[in-house]
């Protein structure tokens, strides 16, 4: 220990004389006369010591007006005297043992070669403790997307019936889209039967535009409108508002559509984004991407 | 803060990201450490073990770490609360007197001096670990390692004036314990052990 204690300075603490040392032999308060406190009561240096006063001033812990009054009984007092060099005996043994190879330490290995192995350990123990902690950092990020969309996983019953109803309004939205040409205030503008009415491949044959010796522009790409519940084919404004036997309408053009020829990707493309556009679930096109890329995630 | 303290330097560096500073502080202080915690156990395998722990507890603090105190201040206080822990255990080894032995046959004729004072010096740690605890470590810390009172009482979880009156009270036993020592030693200077 480098610090010498010697050099602080401590404030008088009147609270260490009430502290009591047990009475044992040559212990006890150090008593003055009735008549010396009185003689003395008005000099500042000739204070009242406790037998704690005594360590303290080893230790170098007392304030200095007491440690000179202390001082001054030592020389006064042989007894006292006698008493603090054997307290200060002590503390000379004491710090010899607190040096390297005090005592014991020549029956042991050396205190380098120990501090060496404890300092090897120590090393080990870190280096084991920063790879679980690394190991703990990657599961945690690997958890954390799937702990972002939790809350959308536990989507109630209905999922799957408006699933398969969406289902079959899209297959039908792709068939159409696919097979019909699209042919901007033709097929939309024709006053076509109900699609309960006909079967599906004379909706669609009629659907298909004759061949042209004149190019033929492309269409615009009609908007996707979302029809909830109703599988026909999309027809904005009407689709919604007719149809009165829509159940009836609806299982008859999900019998009709043949899903096979509907392309799969395109189909779970829709699918998706309709049904979190449908249940109002996602709201903006980030949870849209993290959701896709989840799946992503989960088909590998 | 204390802004003197060089191991308290040696911390904030190593709290930053300078591994270095760590080793440097093991350096320092795993001696008087590794001493502390044997004479407060008495068992220096188990002493070894409690400094790594202390130690390895300092490494996984310093993004927490705040310099209230000297550094000696919080390692020891590590330190000590787990020597409190295990004294509460059941004692595992008792391994002095075979030391002993060790050290009265590792050392030849002709060095008489020098084994008078190692038998004092064991003697002297026996006595030490009769003594309660909190006295034990008082006055280890102050009267041989030389941490103020202030710090002592940091470290133990106590006032400074408690800690005076437990570093006197050791002081005394071992005192009287070591004189009665002396006087069987005298009495029956052939007994064998010290």
């Amino acid at each position: 220990m480098s610090r010498k204690k010697s050099d602080r300075q401590r404030s008088p603490e009147p609270a260490d004389r009430d502290v009591q040392a047990p009475e044992s032999a040559g212990e006890g308060r150090i008593r003055r006369s009735a008549q010396e406190n009185r003689d003395e009561s008005s000099a500042p240096d000739r204070l009242d010591v406790d037998d704690e006063d005594l360590s303290a001033l080893l230790d170098g812990e007392l304030a200095p007006e007491r440690a000179q009054a202390l001082r001054r009984r030592l020389v006064e007092e042989p007894a006292l005297a006698a008493r603090w060099a054997e307290l200060g005996e002590l503390t000379g043994q004491l710090r010899t043992l607190a040096r390297p190879g005090g005592s014991r330490e020549e029956a042991n290995p050396g205190e380098e070669a120990r501090l060496d192995r404890i300092h090897g350990a120590l090393q080990v123990r870190l280096a084991a403790e920063e790879v679980l902690e690394e190991e703990a950092r990657g599961e945690e990020s690997a958890r954390q997307p799937r702990a972002q969309v939790i809350p959308l996983r536990p989507l109630p019953g209905w999922l799957g019936p408006a699933a398969a109803a969406l289902a079959a309004s899209l297959a039908l939205y792709w068939a159409a889209g696919n097979f019909g040409g699209s042919v901007p205030g033709a097929a939309l503008d024709d006053a076509e039967p109900p699609v309960g009415e006909q079967t599906a491949p004379q909706w669609v044959a009629e659907t298909v535009p004759p061949p042209s010796a004149e190019p033929v522009p492309p269409p615009e790409p009609a908007p996707v409108e979302i029809v909830r519940g109703a599988p026909s084919r999309p027809e904005p404004g009407v689709a919604l508002e007719t149809a009165p036997d829509e159940e009836v309408q609806a299982e008859e053009a999900w019998a009709a559509v043949d899903l096979a020829e509907v392309d799969e990707e395109e189909l779970a493309i829709a699918f998706e984004f309709d049904v979190l556009a449908d249940f109002d679930v996602i709201e903006n096109l980030e949870l849209l991407e993290l959701l896709d890329e989840l799946d992503t995630m989960e088909r590998i | 803060m204390e802004q003197n303290d060089p191991d308290v330097e040696l911390m904030l560096a190593f709290r930053d990201g300078d591994e270095g500073a760590f080793d440097q502080l093991f350096r320092r202080w795993a001696g008087p450490l590794l001493r502390y915690l044997e004479r407060m156990l008495g068992d220096g395998a188990l002493a070894e073990e409690l400094v790594q722990e202390a130690f390895f507890r300092v490494h996984r603090a310093r993004a927490r770490y705040e310099p209230r105190a000297r550094f000696s201040t919080f390692l020891y206080r590590i330190a000590t609360n787990l020597a409190l822990n295990e004294l509460k255990k059941p004692r595992r080894r008792h391994v002095h007197e075979a030391e002993d032995q060790a050290v009265l046959r590792a050392s030849g004729p002709g060095a008489d001096e020098d084994v008078a004072s190692r038998r004092l010096g064991a003697q002297m740690e026996r006595e030490l670990e009769k003594l309660p605890e909190r006295q034990r470590m008082a006055l280890w810390l102050s009267a041989a390692e030389g941490h103020s009172y202030a710090e002592v009482a940091s470290i133990l979880d106590t006032s400074e004036k408690s800690v005076k009156a437990l570093v006197h009270r050791a002081r005394v036993a071992l005192v009287a314990r070591m004189g009665e020592c002396a006087e069987s030693m005298i009495s029956t200077p052939h007994r064998g052990t010290v």
